[in-house]
């Protein structure tokens, strides 16, 4: 999956503006999709398959790591960050860091003190607001 | 100089090609930007979801009962093979083969409006048992989340239209395709949001 070409300007968008790098070829961009295919069935598998054998603490774990193998395929090869400069990259990751601190903290604030209202249904996680 | 000659120089690459900054794209950069603050915002809706999910679960309709995940897979499936189709057709934009290019575009633009198409199924069959804006907590969340992703797609395939309509006048070639490119990266994006959505709403 690591077959490359390069054209003149291949990189910019416009002829003169870049430098060329290396893009992943045709057959690379379908190895790519195949990859993809698998994975999201192997995760659509998974939802419905690791609960009803009682694996079901493996469901979230297996499905992020799935997930987010996805995500990095996308953005490196069909997104090109893996050719382009790494400066392109900055405000993506930026912008993944915050989002992922503000999911991890709001579920955490959650954890530690949830102000929701208490019902029957939620049992031993709900705490009432004082 | 003769006529020839000019456009020879035009033409030529320069002594000293640019480097660092200046071989930067700035409506590329300002694209990933976008995309940057984009995540955050999303990110805020799925974070709503999942600090609301308690008291969704806890109610009715249950969305482990009500979401189809076999359906959505296939909605899934679709937004990855326009990923596939658009990343082609900036390849053949930068083999110069224009025709090609814009057939892929319009195959993705196709494709997106299929994605739309099913999403406006699954919120017609989500209105049937119960679940609209009015409803409660779960058609909120969710409702709003998947009605933003789905209102880039449409967007999307707007862009992708207008790409495929400059792409015929002669707009776009081997020299030239910052337009399908960035218009591309967007695409992408909302296939990532996708992944994102499709794993932490309706998988887990």
């Amino acid at each position: 999956m690591t077959a490359t070409h390069t054209s003149p300007g291949h990189q910019s968008g416009t002829h003169d503006a870049h430098d060329a790098h290396a893009h992943p070829t045709t057959a690379t961009y379908i190895q790519i999709f195949v990859v993809l295919f698998i994975v999201t069935a192997a995760e659509v598998v998974a939802a419905q398959i690791l609960p009803s054998i009682g694996m079901t603490s493996l469901v979230a774990p297996s499905l992020l790591i799935m997930a987010l193998v996805k995500g990095a395929l996308i953005i490196l090869y069909y997104m090109h960050l893996k050719s382009d400069s790494g400066v392109y990259a900055a405000p993506m990751v930026f912008g993944l860091v915050l989002a992922t601190g503000m999911l991890l903290t709001m579920i955490g604030l959650w954890i530690i003190a949830p102000r929701v209202p208490c019902t029957p249904e939620l049992g031993k996680a709900c705490v009432v607001e004082k | 100089m003769t006529v020839s000659t000019i456009e020879h120089a035009s033409h030529a690459v320069p002594a000293n090609p640019p480097s660092g900054m200046e071989s930067l794209d700035m409506r590329k950069l300002g694209m990933w930007v976008f995309l940057g603050s984009d995540c955050v915002f999303f990110a805020s809706l799925i974070t709503t979801y999942f600090v609301n999910r308690p008291l969704i679960f806890s109610g009715e309709p249950n969305p482990h009962h009500t979401l189809g995940i076999n359906f959505t897979a296939v909605l899934a499936f679709i937004l990855l093979l326009s990923s596939l189709t658009m990343v082609l057709s900036l390849a053949a934009f930068q083999r110069d083969n224009i025709q090609s290019g814009r057939n892929w575009l319009l195959a993705t633009a196709a494709l997106g409006t299929c994605f739309l198409a099913g999403q406006a199924i699954e919120f017609s069959n989500l209105a049937h048992e119960g679940v609209t804006l009015s409803s409660g907590l779960f058609g909120q969340c969710f409702l709003i989340m998947t009605g933003f992703h789905g209102t880039h797609v449409f967007i999307g395939v707007i862009w992708l239209l207008a790409c495929w309509l400059f792409a015929g006048t002669g707009r776009f070639n081997s020299k030239n395709f910052i337009g399908v490119e960035i218009s591309g990266l967007y695409w992408h994006f909302v296939d990532l949001v996708w992944v994102a959505i499709f794993t932490l709403i309706y998988l887990i």
